[in-house]
């Protein structure tokens, strides 16, 4: 009965995101001046009353994002560690800051980010793209761009330059005074960054109905990933495959956070002390080793996988869901993460023939945004992209 | 359980009138676990007097200084190298003989002293520190003339300025160096040092536990951390107050840090190096109530 009645809803989902919306009538946000390039009627992104998008300062916020000079010795840019081609990623198991100090943490992809309800792998703090851009910005611990205590260095270099003065003036056009701020800075940043939408890969194609679009296999993979035996589809939810996404309609604030079972240290369902998750914000038990659940899209090109980039591949990543949990056998961080008692419930294991396993992966790579990932709006101005 | 609640996501994505007053967002706003947001925002009164309450830092009886080492602290008696060395505080009260509380209306400088806070600066960018050559060891205000023998005070920022938009924030809640956007406000204190073992023993204070709407406005924090400090056998005229880093590292093994843990003590409830310093500022931790008042500040 469950089963029947959540796969009646998410084919209505399916059938609805792309078509039903056409008769929805007129939805203020989502007409408004910006001209999104979404599909017809799609719901646009929450933004900020106080950042209203425009087309100067998604600009200005491109060129920004791609600055080098935002970090104090003039190594990185926000693009160092979210690399275009790689989804936004950066292909290495932790980031590492513009000094060389590494992070504990996986790069984060930046597809359709604008659609998060919470930004970072797990926080419920950090819920505005203005409010994450500071972290990298000015944070210490660890040292990513390295601009902290150096705000007004840095936004004297940016004064100092030939092209923007004038691309803050046009894109703060009421701002009193002078426009080079770190506040105009954020913002500039966070318009860009809502630009990077991703809604053409094969699967929306198909979705849209296109039925030559996907593969025999993918259309099986995707039966899979929605199936109650597999249970993929409970988190990863929606057209942004998360549970935590919001948009103009949306009238409910969730942001989920999972244990999946990738540690059990303690067999209580500890993961590794340096990085617990959003237990680390809230100091709740239960939220040890939760994290919040990631989009799929464009997952194929973002390898290696979770937090702490310690699954390698796509395939590995079907294992560890398909055992309902790793286990890791020897080492400080030895454990059977399919009894850990915080892992989520959905994650009960499944059996896969080697077909089925190819139909599921066919229809991961099938979220793969081939043109978004050289959309030369989302490039780098500044042609540094290793 | 489950289906309930992909029901309500859906319903949030299909929902297909025009939107409604956005309802979600009119949930609290304010730091329901705050403490003490007293900051009085009333004029001072007709007859107030201007007052001056000196700081200064020192580590056990040596002056603090940015350019010089320190030896013998904590409980290995290690070299302590200072980097940084800054709080937030607010609250202000001169306290009568006979116990009343007078509000001490902070000056707006401009710089230091804003909208009822101020920042204490006892870093000058030598040696180590990395911070800017001003400091501001001395809180100027006005309070209703008296007669005052006790001083008190709060560390930290009272939650409508800790949870404000740092990036368009005025001085002196505008200094990256204090924005601690991971936990969702500022750092109340900033005690950087270095040990020989330890190339950054990092003190940072702030509420912990905070969660925000997804505009991003503060739903509040289950441990705002902010120190109670009252200091009697207090005058105007010839107290100083001090601010002693070796009492506050006093029981602290600066030179180890918990492997895999934060440098120092970020005020994360699960990291053992701060459960000596929280005792020492007076206030619960992990879940534990506080062990009596602070033993950071002093008068001389």
């Amino acid at each position: 009965m469950k089963a029947w009645f959540s796969r009646s809803i998410l084919s209505l989902l399916s059938a609805c995101v792309f078509t039903c919306f056409l008769s929805c009538g007129s939805d203020p946000a989502n007409t408004a001046a910006y001209p999104w390039s979404l599909p017809n009627d799609f719901p646009a992104p929450r933004v900020p009353e106080d950042n209203p998008m425009s087309a100067e300062k998604a600009l200005l916020g491109r060129y920004l994002f791609y600055d080098r000079r935002l970090s104090f010795n003039q190594t990185q840019s926000c693009g160092s560690c979210h690399l275009q081609s790689r989804a936004f990623t950066d292909g290495r198991v932790h980031a590492v800051g513009s000094t060389g100090m590494m992070h504990r943490r996986n790069a984060m992809g930046l597809t359709n980010v604008a659609y998060f309800s919470a930004l970072t792998w797990a926080s419920n703090v950090v819920r505005t793209l203005e409010q994450q851009a500071l972290l990298p910005l000015f944070g210490d611990n660890p040292v990513e761009l390295g601009m902290q205590g150096h705000e007004e260095e840095m936004l004297a270099r940016l004064r100092a330059d030939a092209r923007y003065p004038t691309m803050f003036r046009a894109a703060f056009p009421n701002h009193s005074g002078d426009p080079i701020t770190v506040g105009n800075l954020v913002r500039a940043i966070a318009c860009f960054e809502r630009t990077i939408i991703s809604l053409n890969t094969p699967f929306d194609r198909y979705e849209r109905g296109d039925r030559s679009a996907l593969s025999a296999s993918a259309i099986r993979g995707l039966e899979l990933f929605n199936s109650e035996r597999l249970e993929c589809y409970h988190c990863h939810t929606g057209f942004n495959f998360t549970e935590s996404t919001l948009t103009v309609r949306s009238r409910f604030d969730e942001t989920a956070f999972h244990n999946t079972g990738l540690y059990n240290v303690d067999g209580m369902g500890s993961y590794p002390a340096i990085d617990q998750g959003l237990f680390e914000l809230t100091n709740r038990p239960e939220d040890r080793g939760a994290f919040r659940t990631m989009s799929l899209r464009n997952i194929e090109v973002t390898a290696p996988y979770m937090h702490d980039g310690s699954v390698a591949t796509l395939e590995e990543a079907i294992d560890h869901y398909s055992a309902g949990g790793r286990t890791i056998a020897s080492g400080p961080n030895a454990g059977v993460g399919s009894r850990s008692p915080l892992k989520n419930s959905s994650l009960v294991g499944f059996m896969l023939t080697p077909q089925e396993r190819e139909d599921l992966l066919a229809f991961l790579r099938s979220l793969t945004d081939t043109e978004f990932l050289r959309d030369p709006r989302f490039s780098d101005p500044f042609g540094n992209e290793r | 359980m489950k289906t309930s609640r992909l029901v309500l996501l859906f319903l949030g994505l299909l929902h297909c009138s025009p939107p409604m007053n956005n309802s979600m967002e009119g949930g609290v706003a304010t730091d329901a676990m705050g403490g003490s947001d007293a900051v009085t925002s009333d004029a001072p009164p007709a007859n107030a007097m201007a007052v001056r309450i000196r700081f200064a830092a020192s580590v056990g009886d040596e002056t603090f200084a940015c350019n010089r080492t320190f030896m013998n602290v904590g409980t290995s008696r290690v070299t302590w190298t200072p980097e940084d060395f800054r709080l937030y505080v607010h609250n202000v009260r001169l306290v009568t003989a006979d116990g009343r509380e007078a509000s001490v209306f902070l000056d707006e400088d401009g710089q230091f002293q804003a909208q009822g806070a101020a920042l204490l600066d006892f870093e000058d960018a030598t040696g180590r520190c990395m911070g800017n050559a001003v400091t501001h060891t001395e809180l100027t205000g006005r309070v209703a003339e008296g007669t005052y023998t006790g001083l008190r005070f709060t560390v930290g920022l009272p939650p409508s300025l800790n949870h404000q938009d740092v990036s368009v924030a005025v001085a002196p809640f505008n200094l990256t160096a204090m924005f601690w956007n991971w936990n969702g406000g500022y750092r109340f204190m900033k005690i950087d040092g270095r040990t020989p073992n330890v190339p950054g023993y990092l003190v940072h204070l702030g509420s912990t536990g905070c969660r925000s709407e997804a505009t991003g406005v503060s739903l509040g924090c289950t441990a705002p951390n902010r120190v109670e400090v009252s200091l009697e056998n207090f005058s105007v005229a010839n107290s100083t107050v001090v601010a002693d880093l070796g009492a506050l590292l006093a029981d602290s093994d600066v030179n180890t840090n918990t492997e895999l843990t934060n440098p120092g003590c970020m005020s994360v409830p699960a990291d053992p190096d701060c459960r000596p310093i929280f005792a020492r500022l007076g206030l619960p931790f992990n879940n534990a109530p506080a062990m009596g008042a602070q033993r950071f500040f002093r008068l001389r």
